[in-house]
């Protein structure tokens, strides 16, 4: 038996030096006697996740990594991810050594109150996803689904702004363009595809780069024939090629164009 | 003296049970929520669940379980243990020094509640001494060994409370899961294992007396290795006695008394003390 | 058995007072007492 006990705490002490030269970044604040309306107000967000945990409870222990993915995955879309704990300083060290052993890097308190804006908190864990004025959309009790939580942000985000995708898709597919020569001139024109717009009344007007002997820069504002451009001096140029930087938007969504474009000149 | 126990048992079940303003709370709000006076900071004598929207203290057991999750968390973390956990330490030692499982047979609520289950069929079957050998498995496992020594930190957790006590199940989760219907959503397999563990309990009640004390009670296991040694126990004249039998006829754990009455299995509930004829059982200081 | 039984009793209470004065009730006991285990209760 005692053999055992020492065998235990050997394996324990093995395990425990493992994980020490990670470098590991979470800011953990005390609340202290600030209100919430004070903690939040120092982040920019329209859906903001706030979840009580405890250093005790072992299904928050299951729900801090997830919540660490998800804020990952939503960094920089205006989705900000808070954890809370009712524990005080004495706890510090603990939380501090138990986030670094879970992962988490985005901004823990403790010394929270124990009742969230009217809220009293009785339950553990417990995640309230607020909209971008503070007010409480959705409340949920013990240990949540990362599909749940992801469908309610992304339903409380579409309300409040547009998205903005950053993948590429196959190319042309948000526009066609076309070049026309017209004597010594050329006719550049971009047609928006169906389901887009191209640019839009509150985005940047569309970039076009044109390759040549000097590359230029033109901006492309919206008239009734749509976005076009005439250059000079092509005569002896069969074919254009050149960069467009633009937004193509649907009623819902909006996506960045950022490609090379190649036309032949008829 | 069964009276007198009974009347003892109802009023600290209402005593260890009386944040009656909670439960009017919470069945007003529809929210669930457990008391949360100053109260919490004591242990009560008996397997009383944290969780139970009326109740006052806290559960030994939960709380001893939840120190040693602490105490592996900090191991892992090399940090400077709470020393709240002597207190814990010290309750059991007290309280099983001065009276080992007296309690639970006075106190526990949920002993008073097993004995009323089992007063609908009144039978009750002599366990086999290897099943009744149960609560120190169940507490060397699922109190010490699991919530300490399995490392890793997703890991901790009060594992009685979680897998096995009923308790827990019957006077905090029946009635939070019928009053919050949040709650309901987050049940999973473990609320089947924990209602099935319950059930099972309760139908072994209506034909042994005290079931869940005899083989898995984790509190009554530490008590009752006190119960050789407590300063209040049951003395035995074997000069006056007439070895009639009545006295382990009446014993609710199924003891033979004359030989067993300092048993680890003993709850002290008196009733051989008051079926003696002769008196050579009695209850007081310690003799030899 | 006075001996062991009173020996008892007194480190059970030294115990309990070192545990009060000197430990962290608030965060060893009291904190995890006034919310509710949802593991404890079967659920999570």
């Amino acid at each position: 038996m005692k053999h055992g006990i020492a065998v235990i705490f050997f394996v324990l002490f093995v395990f425990s030096c493992k994980s020490k030269n990670e470098s590991h970044i979470v800011t953990i604040n005390s609340m202290a006697d600030r209100t919430f309306e004070a903690v939040l107000s120092e982040y920019q967000y329209d859906v903001a996740v706030i979840n009580y945990f405890a250093t005790y409870c072992s299904p928050c222990k299951k729900e801090l990594p997830l919540m660490e993915k998800l804020n990952s995955e939503f960094k920089d879309k205006r989705v900000v991810f808070l954890s809370f704990t009712t524990e005080t300083e004495a706890m510090e060290p603990s939380i501090r050594g138990m986030m670094k052993l879970l992962g988490v890097t985005y901004p823990v308190y403790y010394n929270a109150p124990s009742v969230f804006f009217n809220d009293p908190i009785s339950v553990l864990p417990v995640t309230y996803i607020l909209n971008g004025n503070n007010e409480i959309v959705e409340r949920l009790v013990g240990l949540f689904q990362a599909d749940t939580l992801k469908e309610i942000i992304n339903t409380n985000r579409k309300n409040t702004s547009a998205e903005v995708s950053y993948e590429k898709k196959a190319d042309n597919m948000y526009y066609s363009v076309q070049a026309v020569r017209d004597n010594n001139l050329v006719l550049l024109s971009f047609h928006a595809k169906k389901p887009y717009k191209l640019g839009g009344e509150e985005y940047p007007p569309m970039e076009i780069t044109i390759n040549g002997k000097e590359s230029q820069k033109f901006q492309l504002e919206y008239s009734k024939d749509g976005y076009s451009l005439r250059l000079q001096n092509l005569s002896d140029v069969k074919e254009l090629s050149g960069h467009i930087k633009a937004f193509a938007c649907t009623e819902s969504n909006c996506f960045i164009i950022d490609e090379n474009f190649t036309v032949s000149i008829q | 003296m069964k009276k007198i126990r009974h009347a003892v048992q109802l009023i600290f079940a209402i005593l260890l049970n009386s944040d009656f303003f909670n439960v009017i709370k919470i069945l007003i709000s529809g929210k669930a929520r457990v008391s949360a006076t100053v109260m919490k900071n004591i242990c009560v004598p008996g397997l009383n669940c944290y969780s139970c929207p009326s109740a006052l203290g806290a559960c030994p057991i939960g709380a001893l379980q939840f120190y040693l999750n602490d105490v592996s968390l900090k191991i892992q973390l090399k940090e400077k243990l709470n020393f709240a956990g002597l207190y814990i330490l010290g309750f059991f030692g007290f309280t099983g020094i001065l009276g080992g499982r007296l309690f639970c047979g006075w106190v526990c609520p949920f002993g008073a509640l097993q004995e009323l289950i089992n007063r609908i069929t009144k039978k009750n079957v002599t366990l086999p001494n290897l099943l009744e050998k149960g609560r120190f498995v169940i507490l060397a496992v699922f109190v010490f060994i699991l919530p300490l020594f399995l490392y890793n930190i997703s890991l901790l957790s009060p594992w009685f409370c979680k897998l096995i006590c009923p308790s827990g199940t019957l006077l905090a989760g029946i009635p939070l899961l019928l009053i919050d219907k949040d709650l309901r959503s987050s049940a999973s397999y473990i609320t089947l294992l924990k209602f099935t563990i319950l059930l099972f309990i309760i139908i072994s009640l209506l034909f042994s007396n005290r079931f869940f004390c005899k083989t898995m009670c984790p509190l009554g296991a530490i008590w009752g290795i006190f119960n050789r040694i407590s300063i209040f126990n049951i003395n035995y004249d074997k000069n006056i006695c007439i070895s009639c039998g009545k006295c382990s006829n009446k014993c609710p754990m199924n003891l033979d008394v004359i030989k067993e009455y300092r048993s680890s299995k003993c709850i002290r509930c008196l009733e051989c003390n008051s079926a003696c004829p002769t008196s050579s059982l009695t209850f007081g200081k310690y003799k030899n | 058995m006075k001996k062991i039984q009173y020996g008892i009793l007194f480190i059970s209470i030294v115990f309990i007072i070192t545990g009060v004065v000197f430990g962290d009730l608030y965060n060893g006991i009291f904190i995890k007492a006034i919310n509710i285990c949802l593991e404890c209760i079967g659920i999570g």
